[in-house]
């Protein structure tokens, strides 16, 4: 199972995924209602990461593209160490993936990541290749759930030039 | 000048490190936007290269960095024990007393969950700031205490009198309605610092003036009296650069007003009743005791009554009436502290004093 790879589209991640103008005219984060329901959990937690970008959509776009180049990098170290059966790069290599899905709100991705440091502190190395599977399911939810929409919406007019 | 004094005015430093490129990249602009002059080290070994520099105060650190943890770097920081503090919060995932416990062994003085919240980091970091701020204080109070003794042609004990009055004063002072708003421990703890701060304008005052043995001529009275608003200037212009700095307005308050009288005629503004400034006015009486009480080269040392007395006169137009009013309530422990520290000559000089931490004099 390959990791899938957004970079090659420079519209990725599209940041009218991040935030959406609502019925008054308010731009909130997207995934919740205007009256701050919750809808379904997403693969993002755009709220938290757009807290920790200071508000800035556009920085927190730069750190997606950041998180999805260094992402390859950490599965393909995760199965190498697997393959050495090597407990502690596992675990070593998890819990920096952890961190950074936790930087950027990847929920899911963060959960999958803490499992897999849990397994390999505890040396349960023959149920760390299903978690790596989940991962790579979880991280093509988030590329998808990143990717540029068709037309203009209502956030880019808000824009200076549509930038 | 101050205009020039203001442009020394800087963003708080902080030196963020992390072996991992995005989190660093998070706290960087967090920190940026939170108006802070940041420096980025990408591990411990770097992160050291830039403490050893001396610039850097607050220090944001990952706990888990190869080669030099967070941990390590606590520790390296410690071991050098010199120079200023260094505030260092640890970025960590760990959870549990045991993790907590190992990072306060090594050094650390606050811990941040991961991720991290932008609003707490910034709370942290003005715990650490604040902190910084009373090492800057006592080394700044420290420093003019010093500069100032050496104007004071009496014994260290003096000053130290003076203080020790000042305190009693605004003891008695905050158990009054009328100033129980103003007055609470925090005032008391600067008053105590901040009072020996008083003549400290008396640096610009020329030798053959201050020392002059005999009487001084209006001419000479006039130089002298300038020490009191070289003293406020001085210290104002400190606290127009740090305006957070609460101390430093204090001690400008009483450097420049001690000397002003509660009926308008004194000096250098001839302010009047609470015009002026109320640490001013508590320095004024205790000021004017010690002078009475003590012997100068013009004068014999008075006895507490009739210094009293001469104090009582005063109420309402050299002294603030409330303030006599709470002398005359306490003037047995003005007594307790001329004797004790009069007799206590071989006391050593006030800087010395100042090494104690407030409050442990008594």
């Amino acid at each position: 199972m390959s990791v899938e790879q957004p970079l090659d589209n420079p519209a990725w991640p599209d940041v009218r995924r991040l935030v959406a103008i609502d019925a008054e005219g308010g731009v909130r984060p997207t995934g919740i209602s205007s009256r701050s329901e919750a809808v379904v959990e997403p693969p993002i937690d755009t709220e938290g990461l757009l807290r920790r970008c200071m508000g800035n959509v556009d920085f927190a776009a730069r750190v997606l593209r950041r998180f999805a180049g260094q992402f390859g990098g950490d599965v393909d170290q995760l199965r190498t160490s697997l393959n050495d059966t090597d407990a502690g790069a596992v675990a070593r290599i998890a819990h920096r993936l952890k961190g950074t899905s936790a930087n950027v709100s990847a929920v899911r991705l963060q959960a999958i990541a803490k499992e897999i440091e849990d397994l390999a502190a505890v040396e349960k190395l023959s149920q760390v290749s299903s978690r790596i599977d989940e991962l790579l399911d979880a991280w093509s939810q988030l590329v998808a759930s990143m990717a540029p929409s068709e037309g203009q919406s209502a956030f880019h007019q808000l824009r200076p030039n549509g930038k | 000048m101050v205009n020039s004094m203001q442009n020394l005015s800087h963003k708080t430093r902080v030196l963020v490190v992390d072996d991992d490129e995005l989190s660093l990249e998070m706290l960087e602009n967090t920190l940026l936007q939170g108006g802070y002059d940041v420096t980025v080290a990408h591990n411990g070994r770097e992160a050291m290269e830039y403490v050893r520099t001396g610039q850097f105060h607050l220090v944001v650190s990952d706990w888990e960095m190869p080669e030099m943890s967070g941990l390590d770097l606590c520790r390296s920081i410690r071991e050098r024990g010199r120079s200023r503090y260094i505030y260092v919060i640890l970025l960590t995932s760990r959870a549990g007393t045991n993790n907590v416990v190992e990072g306060l062994s090594a050094g650390a003085d606050e811990f941040l969950t991961k991720p991290f919240d932008p609003q707490e980091l910034f709370v942290r970091l003005r715990v650490g700031e604040r902190i910084l701020s009373l090492e800057s204080r006592d080394i700044t109070i420290f420093t003019l205490a010093k500069l100032a003794e050496s104007r004071d042609l009496e014994t260290g004990t003096h000053l130290e009198r003076m203080r020790e009055y000042c305190r009693i004063l605004s003891e008695q002072l905050a158990g009054k309605a009328k100033f129980k708003h103003e007055i609470d421990g925090e005032f008391i703890d600067l008053i105590y610092l901040t009072s020996p701060l008083h003549d400290i304008g008396k640096v610009g005052v020329p030798d053959r003036v201050l020392l002059k043995p005999g009487r001084l001529d209006d001419e000479e009275m006039a130089i002298i009296r300038q020490h009191a608003a070289i003293g406020g200037r001085t210290l104002d212009a400190a606290a127009t650069v740090h305006p957070d700095a609460d101390y430093l307005q204090m001690a400008r308050d009483i450097a420049w007003f001690h000397h002003e009288r509660f009926d308008g005629k004194g000096y250098p503004k001839g302010l009047s009743g609470e015009d002026i400034p109320l640490t001013a006015r508590i320095v004024a009486l205790a000021d004017v005791y010690d002078a009475l009480t003590m012997q100068r080269v013009y004068k014999p040392a008075f006895s507490h009554e009739a210094s009293r007395e001469i104090i009582i006169e005063g109420r309402g137009t050299q002294f603030d009436p409330d303030i006599v009013d709470a002398f005359l309530e306490c003037e047995d422990r003005f007594v307790d502290v001329r004797q004790r520290l009069d007799s206590d000559e071989s006391a050593t000089t006030f800087a010395t004093l100042c090494d104690e931490p407030v409050g442990s004099a008594s």
